[in-house]
């Protein structure tokens, strides 16, 4: 059955109080997920406190700040700092969102952060996506081609290109994968809005001659159809794109190569 | 769990189906719409000629066919939509077979009864 409740020994429980900078004047409070698979016991939320005057303007600027300042043992990942390697996709305030480039004053109240909902954790908020990974080989995300090569590149009309629009500029953060919860009751066979939305990617591209091929292999009542338009996906996107868009897409795709 | 990653996404691969159970749903929602609307203003003139009134406009063959046809249709959308809550919910292999079953029986059983009982008004 769906897991509706947390596991055992996976009640968050109140964490440490770190103190407070001395002098601040504007300072903002966050909470933060700790777990460390080297210790047995139960997650925590760590409470921080940090001088917004000292600080960064984004979430990922105060991660950084308490790590340097105040403890070096919280993890997470991250890398280009600008919302385009997809690193610090975390739950923050209640939205799956990239810690980089989610400005600290649009929250109101404490900063809550938790790591990506609904997958294994590996330590704070560093979650285990192998099994996204693997449905995002699975899709086989590289052009297909049965045609002879051509000299030079396979070329596409301006209207064409326009077709991946909103889909290449997916940086497989999986914040809206994380975000659904149709993958969250069935993530081992549904591939979920992020995965779909790349497939869709490649149906898309007027270069792409595996069209066909690509359909059948999404065709199945869990890989694809678990999609009940739910939409999370597409409100908690960083970059605005619209996963579902593109999984309804795919729906039209299946009827219009059946009728 | 040994099982690669991979493996594990990959499973028993694709059905190869889900494309008409997505139409039909859709479909039978678009139909039931005009039809229960319909269904309910039949019943609605139907109930102020009393008992015996109520047995006889609902007894006329053109009546009859459309509670016939509403009835299928909204037994066989309950159907579908059942079965993608039992999708989505219930991943126990054995319970889940068993409750398709017996959404499909039960759907099954409910249109053949109330068909039976609306022919017999005829």
């Amino acid at each position: 059955m769906v897991e509706f409740t947390l596991p055992r020994n996976s009640q968050v429980v109140k964490g440490k109080e770190h103190l407070k900078p001395k002098d601040a004047k504007r300072t903002k409070t966050f909470k933060i997920y700790r777990w460390d698979p080297d210790k047995s016991g139960n997650p925590r939320l760590d409470t921080y406190h940090v001088d917004l005057d000292k600080c960064g303007p984004m979430v990922l600027d105060a991660l950084q700040k308490i790590k340097g300042e105040q403890d070096s043992t919280l993890t997470y990942r991250r890398s280009c700092r600008e919302g385009v390697c997809g690193s610090c996709a975390m739950n923050i305030d209640g939205r799956n969102t990239l810690a980089c480039t989610k400005p600290i004053d649009e929250i109101k109240g404490d900063v809550k952060i938790y790591p990506l909902p609904h997958m294994p954790v590996v330590k704070d908020l560093v979650p285990d996506l192998n099994v996204p990974y693997a449905q995002y080989a699975m899709i086989e995300p590289w052009m297909k081609t049965e045609s002879r090569m051509p000299e030079r590149e396979r070329r596409q009309s301006p209207d064409e290109r326009e077709q991946l629009d909103g889909l290449w500029e997916c940086i497989l953060c999986f914040c809206c994968q994380t975000s659904c919860p149709s993958y969250w009751w069935n993530g081992d066979r549904y591939l979920g809005p992020a995965v779909l939305l790349q497939a869709y990617r490649w149906i898309a591209d007027s270069r792409d001659e595996a069209t066909g091929e690509r359909l059948d292999a999404l065709e199945d009542p869990f890989r694809l159809y678990r999609c009940h338009t739910i939409m999370s996906c597409t409100k908690t996107c960083p970059k605005g794109l619209n996963p579902a868009k593109a999984i309804a897409e795919i729906k039209k795709k299946m009827v219009e190569r059946s009728v | 769990m040994s099982r690669s990653f991979e493996g594990r996404v990959r499973g028993l691969g694709t059905a190869h189906e889900g494309l008409h159970h997505w139409t039909a749903q859709r479909l039978t929602a678009v139909a039931n719409i005009p039809l229960i609307a319909v269904s309910l203003l039949l019943l609605c003139k139907a109930s102020k000629g009393g008992y015996e009134g109520a047995v006889a406009y609902i007894g006329q063959p053109l009546v009859v066919a459309w509670f016939a046809l509403t009835l299928v249709v909204a037994c066989y959308h309950a159907a579908l939509g059942l079965q993608v809550v039992i999708e989505d919910y219930v991943s126990g292999k054995g319970a889940k077979f068993a409750l398709l079953f017996l959404v499909r029986f039960l759907a099954a059983l409910g249109a053949v009864v109330g068909l039976a009982s609306l022919i017999s008004l005829l």
